[in-house]
């Protein structure tokens, strides 16, 4: 006897092994080092990507600031001699606006559904919001443009409604949504049974803060408003935090909603820019030194962005929880209640009327004619190319985000311990991934893919660049998805003598695929959504079918954009409009549908 | 009475999970086809012991192991293949944790892990496997049904079976039935019985009629030590130990 699992063990005595002894990559040492270094290389993209991101920003920007210097474009406010200033104040006041709108919706609906809607209304208000957040940008930016701007010209002495107020209206709607989702974990965790409180738990269970608020007896509101509220700072903190950095980066909702001029927003209808809309204004015209000044301005711009985000972890330790007497008091809660009921309903009717506006008005424009006909540059503009377009450019993104993505996601959930500090490296850079403006990731595409790498203003660089931007929905929700397939079952697994690539290729993943899959529904909504970061790697004019990833094109968003800035018949933007908006909703509930398994049956 | 062969070998082990020490120098020979019992109150270290023997706890970051395990003559912590030996040591869980797939890909997971691909020697495998768990004439006609559907006890064996696939020479059970009712308690410990005539079996129980109704030896832990350890009949009616006396009768633990 002996010797029968040794590693080289001649004499093996064990009947199965003899019998069929094949050759297993999975099971073999080599199998696990080879892929446990393409792991590895996957997770290590994230980082790379946020470097190379800032030094190609750098790089093509440093040299206009040196020749501009440094003062005149930082405190300049004129923009003929390339100075900054006047944008990024109206950037700061565009970012504010959207929070007294965004932060008031989006804090108090999530306060309604957290701690005061039942059932049904809680399950249609989260539909909501969740809608809210896939609507894309530029489709708020239309309804904006056609309902908002027109009602407001009313107050207006030019007749012309857009400017700051309309901006912010269209910017609050905008992060309403992700303010509520991030506030409602925050809440939540307060609510709900199981101390830190996951969302699915029983609300008001004893331990929670608001049992323990309920059991010294207080009302339900003074629990909510004086004591939950309270302590849950530090979460809504984080989101509102976040919902300003995505209102500083949005640009197509302040282009075209903000007028063109360089003023400072500093009446209601001033028309303005921001750092982001005056990017995309000038950016494909743009000669040398006007080309560096604004890759310069799309750095301060992710500057800005990233140091939103840092404050996030500076300022946001929990401290001891003190309620708050004034909102705790019986009268002033039960209006605080009374508002939040109210404020719910308000983003409800503002979604309804989104979505209704689009399906009323795209209905009575679309024909089949519309959406297939053909592109004649005379004749009357059509869907195809860009329904053409559209497709292949999810397509590459796809077939490039998605392995990259879930095998960082592996490396990281599966190979790496949160507490080491290259999990936290890597996680740092996905978040700033996240958090990077649409239109500097635009700015990057054009100066490594479209100029570096020679891809030129083509569909390949769109993809390339688009393809960065979701990798961190990819990994965020492969990894969750893959950290939580149960244990028992792996160890199981590695009791059997399957090796650790084994267990993940056999066991983890068949196990994560439906959240993989949300994450990658997710990623596509966000693609179909996305404009800003199109508009100079991709191209923004509307043209005959493309021929290949190396021509330009429009994807269904840029098409709507393009139309909308140059004007074209009013038919083409609603069918475009409506084409948008349906596919995004398709994906949007796909997604909701994939979350509502994923915890109906959560293994 | 026959002498059997050694078939696990320790010598002076102790464990670590980081600072906190669980085995204390832990010396005993378990022999071959034979059912050796570890019983203790919870926390001694019981699962961990059971899990040195397979080299589960080195997905434990922070345990740290020295002293000596052989099985069949090998060290098991020097140079040898962990999945091969995992094949050899086979481990039936506290909870049935069968694969949320068919019963037969639960039963084909290993010796495809291993490397079976024909289909008709596969089949071979699940049958017998199945059979010597004493489930087969239960599901034989639900083969492709999810595992999840079965109850408690049924995947327990289920379980059983599937360690069974690969073949082991030995294997370990953490408190196998303690998640189950009696009935199939007593079908588990049936199996046991059978089994042992072609395996090595170490169990863990919480159950002290378990151990002596189905152990022939029996080991006693207490915080990490290991301080008793002979045939189960002698460790259960005259125990040397006064503390595995206490615990054995009941009067801690
Ligand atoms: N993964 C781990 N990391 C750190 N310490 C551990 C780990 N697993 C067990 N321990 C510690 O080792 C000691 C022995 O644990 P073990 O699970 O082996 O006990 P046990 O005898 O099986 O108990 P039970 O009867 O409750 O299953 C305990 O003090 C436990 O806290
Ligand atoms: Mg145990």
């Amino acid at each position: 006897m002996g010797g029968f699992f040794r590693v080289r063990a001649s004499g093996s005595n064990s009947v199965l092994c003899e019998r069929v002894g094949s050759f297993s990559f999975l099971q073999s040492w080599v199998g696990g080092v080879v892929f446990r270094v393409v792991f590895l290389v996957c997770a290590l993209f994230a980082g790379v990507a946020v470097v190379s991101i800032f030094v190609f920003l750098v790089v093509g920007g440093g040299q206009a600031v040196g020749e501009i210097g440094v003062l005149q474009f930082l405190f300049s406010s004129e923009w003929g001699s390339y100075g900054i200033f006047n944008f990024v104040l109206a950037s700061v006041i565009s970012a504010v606006g959207a929070l007294v709108v965004g932060g008031v919706l989006g804090v108090f609906v999530a306060v309604y559904i957290c701690c005061f809607a039942s059932g049904r209304v809680r399950a249609i208000l989260n539909v909501c919001v969740n809608v809210l957040a896939c609507m894309p940008s530029i489709v708020l930016a239309f309804f904006g443009v056609r309902v908002v701007v027109s009602a407001l010209g009313v107050f207006s002495v030019t007749g012309d409604g857009s400017g700051i107020v309309a901006v912010s209206i269209m910017l609050g709607i905008m992060i309403a949504p992700t303010v509520a989702v991030l506030s409602k974990i925050a809440i939540a965790g307060k609510m709900n049974a199981g101390g830190s409180g996951g969302v699915g738990g029983a609300r008001g269970g004893s331990d929670s803060t608001y049992g323990t608020a309920r059991a010294l007896g207080l009302s339900s509101e003074q629990a909510v408003f004086g004591v939950v509220l309270p302590a849950s700072k530090s979460g809504i903190f984080t989101a509102l935090t976040l919902g300003a950095g995505r209102a500083v980066g949005e640009t197509i909702i302040v282009l075209l909603l903000g007028g063109g001029n360089t003023n400072i927003p500093y009446a209601p209808f001033i028309p303005f820019r921001t750092l982001s809309s005056n990017i995309a204004l000038e950016m494909s015209y743009a000669s040398a030194l006007q080309q560096g000044a604004l890759i310069a301005s799309g750095l301060v711009l992710l500057i800005i962005v990233v140091a939103l985000a840092a404050s996030i972890w500076l300022f946001s330790t929990q401290k001891t929880i003190s309620p708050n007497h004034i909102l705790g008091r019986a009268s002033i809660a039960k209006i605080c209640k009374r508002l939040s009921q109210t404020i719910s309903l308000v983003l409800v009717t503002a979604l309804t009327a989104i979505v209704g506006y689009i399906f009323l008005q795209g209905a009575s424009h679309i024909s089949i004619n519309l959406i297939f006909g053909s592109f004649q540059f005379s004749g009357a503009p059509t869907l195809l190319s860009s329904l053409v377009t559209t497709l292949m450019f999810v397509g590459l993104t796809l077939l490039l985000v998605v392995p990259i993505g879930v095998m960082a996601a592996i490396y990281l959930s599966e190979y790496s311990r949160p507490d080491s500090p290259f999990y936290k490296l890597i996680d740092g850079c996905l978040s700033v991934l996240s958090s990077i403006p649409s239109v500097v990731f635009g700015l990057f595409g054009l100066v490594f893919f479209v100029g570096f790498l020679g891809f030129g203003v083509s569909i390949l660089a769109g993809c390339f660049t688009v393809a960065l931007m979701v990798l961190p929905i990819v990994v965020k929700a492969s990894g969750d998805s893959i950290s939580n397939v149960s244990a028992e079952v792996k160890s199981a697994a590695y009791a059997l003598g399957c090796s650790k690539l084994g267990v993940i290729v056999k066991v983890v993943l068949p196990l994560a695929l439906v959240g993989i899959l949300a994450g990658i529904v997710l990623a596509i909504s966000r693609k179909l959504s996305e404009s800003a970061a199109l508009l100079f790697t991709m191209g923004a004019s509307l043209g005959s079918l493309p021929t290949g990833y190396s021509s330009s094109g429009t994807t269904l968003s840029v098409a709507l954009f393009a139309l909308m800035r140059e004007g074209g018949s009013a038919g083409y933007a609603y069918g475009a409009a409506l084409v948008l908006v349906s596919v995004v909703l398709v994906f949007c509930l796909a997604y909701e549908l994939l979350q509502y398994r994923l915890n109906r049956f959560a293994i | 009475m026959e002498t059997k062969n050694i078939s696990i070998k320790v010598d002076n082990l102790d464990l670590f999970y980081g600072e906190h020490q669980a085995l204390k120098s832990v010396t005993m020979d378990i022999a071959e086809k034979e059912i050796t019992a570890f019983i203790g109150p919870s926390g001694c270290g019981k699962s961990t012991f059971l899990r040195c023997f397979n080299r589960m706890n080195d997905l434990i970051e922070s345990c740290k192991i020295t002293g000596l395990i052989e099985i069949d003559g090998v060290d098991i912590y020097g140079k040898i293949d962990v999945n091969k030996l995992r094949k050899e040591v086979g481990m039936v869980f506290q909870k049935p944790n069968v694969f949320p797939m068919s019963i037969y890909d639960n039963i084909a997971f290993g010796p495809r892990t291993h490397g079976v691909k024909k289909r008709d020697y596969l089949e071979h495998i699940i049958e017998d496997s199945l059979t010597k768990a004493g489930l087969w004439e239960e599901v034989k006609d639900t083969l492709n049904k999810s595992a999840l559907m079965l109850s408690g006890g049924q995947q327990q064996r289920l379980c059983i079976a599937r360690a069974l696939a690969v073949s082991p020479k030995i294997l370990l059970m953490d408190e196998p039935t303690s998640a189950l009712d009696p009935i199939s308690t007593g079908k588990i410990e049936e199996l046991c019985d059978k089994l042992k005539e072609q395996y090595t079996i170490v169990i863990v129980t919480h159950n002290m009629q378990q151990a002596m109704r189905i152990s022939d030896k029996t080991a006693f832990f207490l915080l990490g030590e290991m301080l008793e350890f002979g045939e189960t009949s002698q460790v259960f009616s005259q125990p040397k130990n006064k503390k595995c006396e206490n615990y054995i009768t009941g009067r801690f633990g």
